[in-house]
């Protein structure tokens, strides 16, 4: 098969669905002319015109309200979020409106609105440009939230985001821009709220979302080596959630990490462990540990802001650790 | 108040330690902190310091010798010559007790009569287990304070699973005894009703049949036999696969299940405890009826019991369920 970049992968999908549906429209800052500072939506202005691509001010609130009211009154809109960290600007829009449009009228409005964005750190990007806000989003209810992990799952989840009739959040990894992944030239979507099995594995289940799966599968490798067999899940959207795929794997293995990118207190790794103490707690033979980013604003300093993040090597050290049955935050 | 020195545990897989030496004499002054004895593991030798003040008492481990973690070698205590039940009391009595090459006599209090019986490493009170190892050791009948009374070191894991069956008494002790109780309660109107109709309409005049009916089908395993006692005599009924109580008919075959129908008595609850089969027992209370099911954790294990008594009380409550 083929193997492409993830950026080509989400110019590939928006530009078949907008080849597709003549409601589909793409808005925000740098989108047209310079094709997003990432370079991920080149081309798509000169098949689709500045009518269908439009390049909007330096106003967050502005262009994501628009979007709302096209998605209300029959548009498809692809809205550009330069950086996930500008989601703070449009909380209202997304969070109030957009979220909450199809409940408070009882049903006679649809938001079918995707807002696209980023994560992640290590990025030398500095406090305000490295943020991961999936939790933010995905604790409120109306808001769909994809989480994809390679090229493939990129192009199969916006197309399923763009087709839905619901707002949904998409987070891309800005370091994974140029990850190659085997990409089907043949369409395919990706069924929300399916969890993926990447590895499968007997002592103890690694959950981990978007650019967390390589480094759980980093860990899995290294720790095979060891006689650990890890099984890798990645739940794909964590909103809605595969919890039963995810129970299944901790029934079995009875031992579990979760790892995300967010900030790790009130996070979504804090939300899923949860349910798995929740509803598997008489299956686990240790306690579900969550790895999240250190819970401070990420560092500028290419030294601290390597220490946030979770690695191969903090996981493999954990897995270790309740596999071995150490005891840990006991009283 | 003496202070109880104990073979530390310096390992995570570590079961015993071999005391290579005491650094200090028994009688001698203690002060906290002091290097009191070393311990060889299977990877390092280690000096452990004392954890009390006082003076060093009661030796019972000598050197050389495997002690299991968690045992008890000496104590500090406030004198040098603290009491002690059977120490016999001279002017320096504690030397003489460590010093012979074989291994110490021990204080009868403490004597300890075989490797399994040792004695526990301090009150274990709350043992620490994951949730997995302890309802599988519920689910088998096994108790985990027997690794604590072992001095295997906690937290235990699935993996300590196998060493604890290997606990368990060599004769193969018979399945636990150990009764359960479940009670549920449900209106007493709905079976009354159902009854009549069924008597009326159908034709179906033994109530004690349809008893026997909503009993064999609440099991859930095809056709059986299930008897119904009412004033202490016994009829047996054959419950077909196909559950019709039109079909439900007088057997002599040994049952499975006993409905012990106490309704219309002065007997408003039961606690029996487990008999030869299963028995699921009905009183009135006021307007409602409780059922309660006795059974021994041989006949029936919980989650069985709990669908048994919860698929019949939903039956006698709702008795057109039954046709569902």
């Amino acid at each position: 098969m083929r193997e492409i970049t993830l950026s080509q992968a989400v110019n590939e999908a928006i530009a078949e669905e907008m080849r597709r549906d003549p409601t589909v429209f793409l808005m925000g800052e740098d989108v047209a002319e310079a094709g997003t500072p990432f370079k991920v939506l080149s081309g798509l202005v000169e098949e689709f015109g500045t009518q269908r691509v439009i390049d909007t001010p330096i106003s967050e609130p502005g262009f994501v309200g628009m979007a709302v009211g096209a998605a209300m009154t029959g548009g498809r809109p692809i809205v550009d979020l330069m950086f996930g960290d500008f989601l703070y600007l449009v909380m209202d829009q997304l969070c109030n409106q957009a979220a909450k449009q199809h409940y408070m009228s009882g049903g006679k409005l649809t938001v079918p609105m995707v807002l696209r964005t980023n994560l992640g750190a290590t990025r030398r990007s500095a406090a305000q440009h490295s943020q991961s806000l999936q939790a933010l989003v995905a604790h409120i209810p109306g808001l769909k939230v994809a989480l994809p992990s390679s090229a493939y799952e990129a192009k199969g989840l916006m197309k399923t985001a763009i087709r839905d009739n619901n707002p949904v959040v998409i987070f891309e990894d800005k370091l994974m821009y140029q990850d190659k992944a085997p990409v089907p030239e043949d369409e395919y979507l990706i069924t929300f709220g399916e969890a993926h099995i990447k590895r499968a594995g007997r002592d103890i289940t690694l959950i981990a979302t978007s650019s967390m799966v390589q480094v759980a599968e980093k860990a899995a490798a290294i720790l095979a080596g060891e006689g650990i067999e890890a099984e890798v899940i990645d739940p794909r959207t964590i909103v809605p959630l595969d919890e039963a795929s995810l129970l299944a794997s901790v029934r079995k293995t009875s031992r579990a990490i979760v790892i995300d990118e967010g900030h790790q207190s009130y996070g979504v790794t804090a939300e899923i462990a949860s349910r798995l103490n929740e509803k598997a707690f008489y299956h686990l033979d240790a306690p579900v540990l969550r790895m999240g980013a250190m819970d401070v604003p990420v560092p500028f300093s290419p030294a601290l802001e390597d220490l946030t993040v979770p690695t191969p090597e903090r996981v493999v050290e954990q897995a270790r650790k309740l596999c071995a049955g150490e005891l840990i935050h006991a009283a | 108040m003496p202070h109880e020195v104990t073979m530390p545990q310096l390992g995570m897989t570590q079961d015993t330690g071999r005391l290579v030496q005491w650094l200090k004499q028994a009688g001698e002054k203690i002060t906290r902190g002091d290097l009191l004895f070393e311990v060889e593991t299977d990877k390092a030798t280690m000096e452990i310091e004392a954890q009390a003040d006082g003076f060093l008492t009661h030796v019972t481990a000598g050197e050389g010798d495997e002690v299991p973690v968690g045992k008890v070698i000496a104590r500090i205590s406030e004198t040098a010559d603290a009491p002690d039940d059977d120490t016999p009391r001279s002017h320096e009595p504690a030397r003489a007790v460590p010093e012979p090459a074989i291994p110490p006599a021990s204080p009868p209090a403490t004597e300890t009569t075989s490797k399994a019986s040792i004695e526990p490493p301090s009150a274990p009170g709350r043992i620490l287990a994951s949730p997995k190892l302890r309802r599988i050791a519920r689910e088998e009948g096994l108790d985990l304070a027997r690794l604590a009374r072992a001095g295997h070191p906690q937290p235990y894991h699935m993996r300590d699973l196998e060493t604890l069956r290997s606990l368990l008494p060599e004769a193969a002790s018979p399945a636990p005894s150990a009764s359960m109780r479940l009670r549920a309660a449900c209106p007493q109107d709905g079976f009354a009703e159902f009854a009549r109709w069924a008597a009326d309409a159908q034709g179906l005049a033994d109530a004690d049949a349809l008893l026997a009916g909503l009993a064999g089908a609440s099991l859930g395993h095809g056709e059986t036999v299930v008897a119904v006692e009412r004033f202490g005599a016994m009829r047996a009924y054959r419950v077909p696969r196909a559950r019709r109580l039109s079909a439900v008919t007088a057997s002599d075959d040994a049952p499975v299940l006993r409905v012990r129908d106490l309704r219309g008595t002065a007997i408003e609850t039961v606690a029996i405890g487990a008999e030869a089969l299963p028995v699921l027992t009905i009183t009135q209370r006021g307007s409602a009826l409780e059922i309660i099911l006795e059974c021994s954790a041989g006949q029936m294990d919980g989650p069985a019991a709990i669908a048994l008594l919860d698929a019949f009380a939903s039956r006698m409550r709702e008795p057109l369920r039954h046709l569902f």
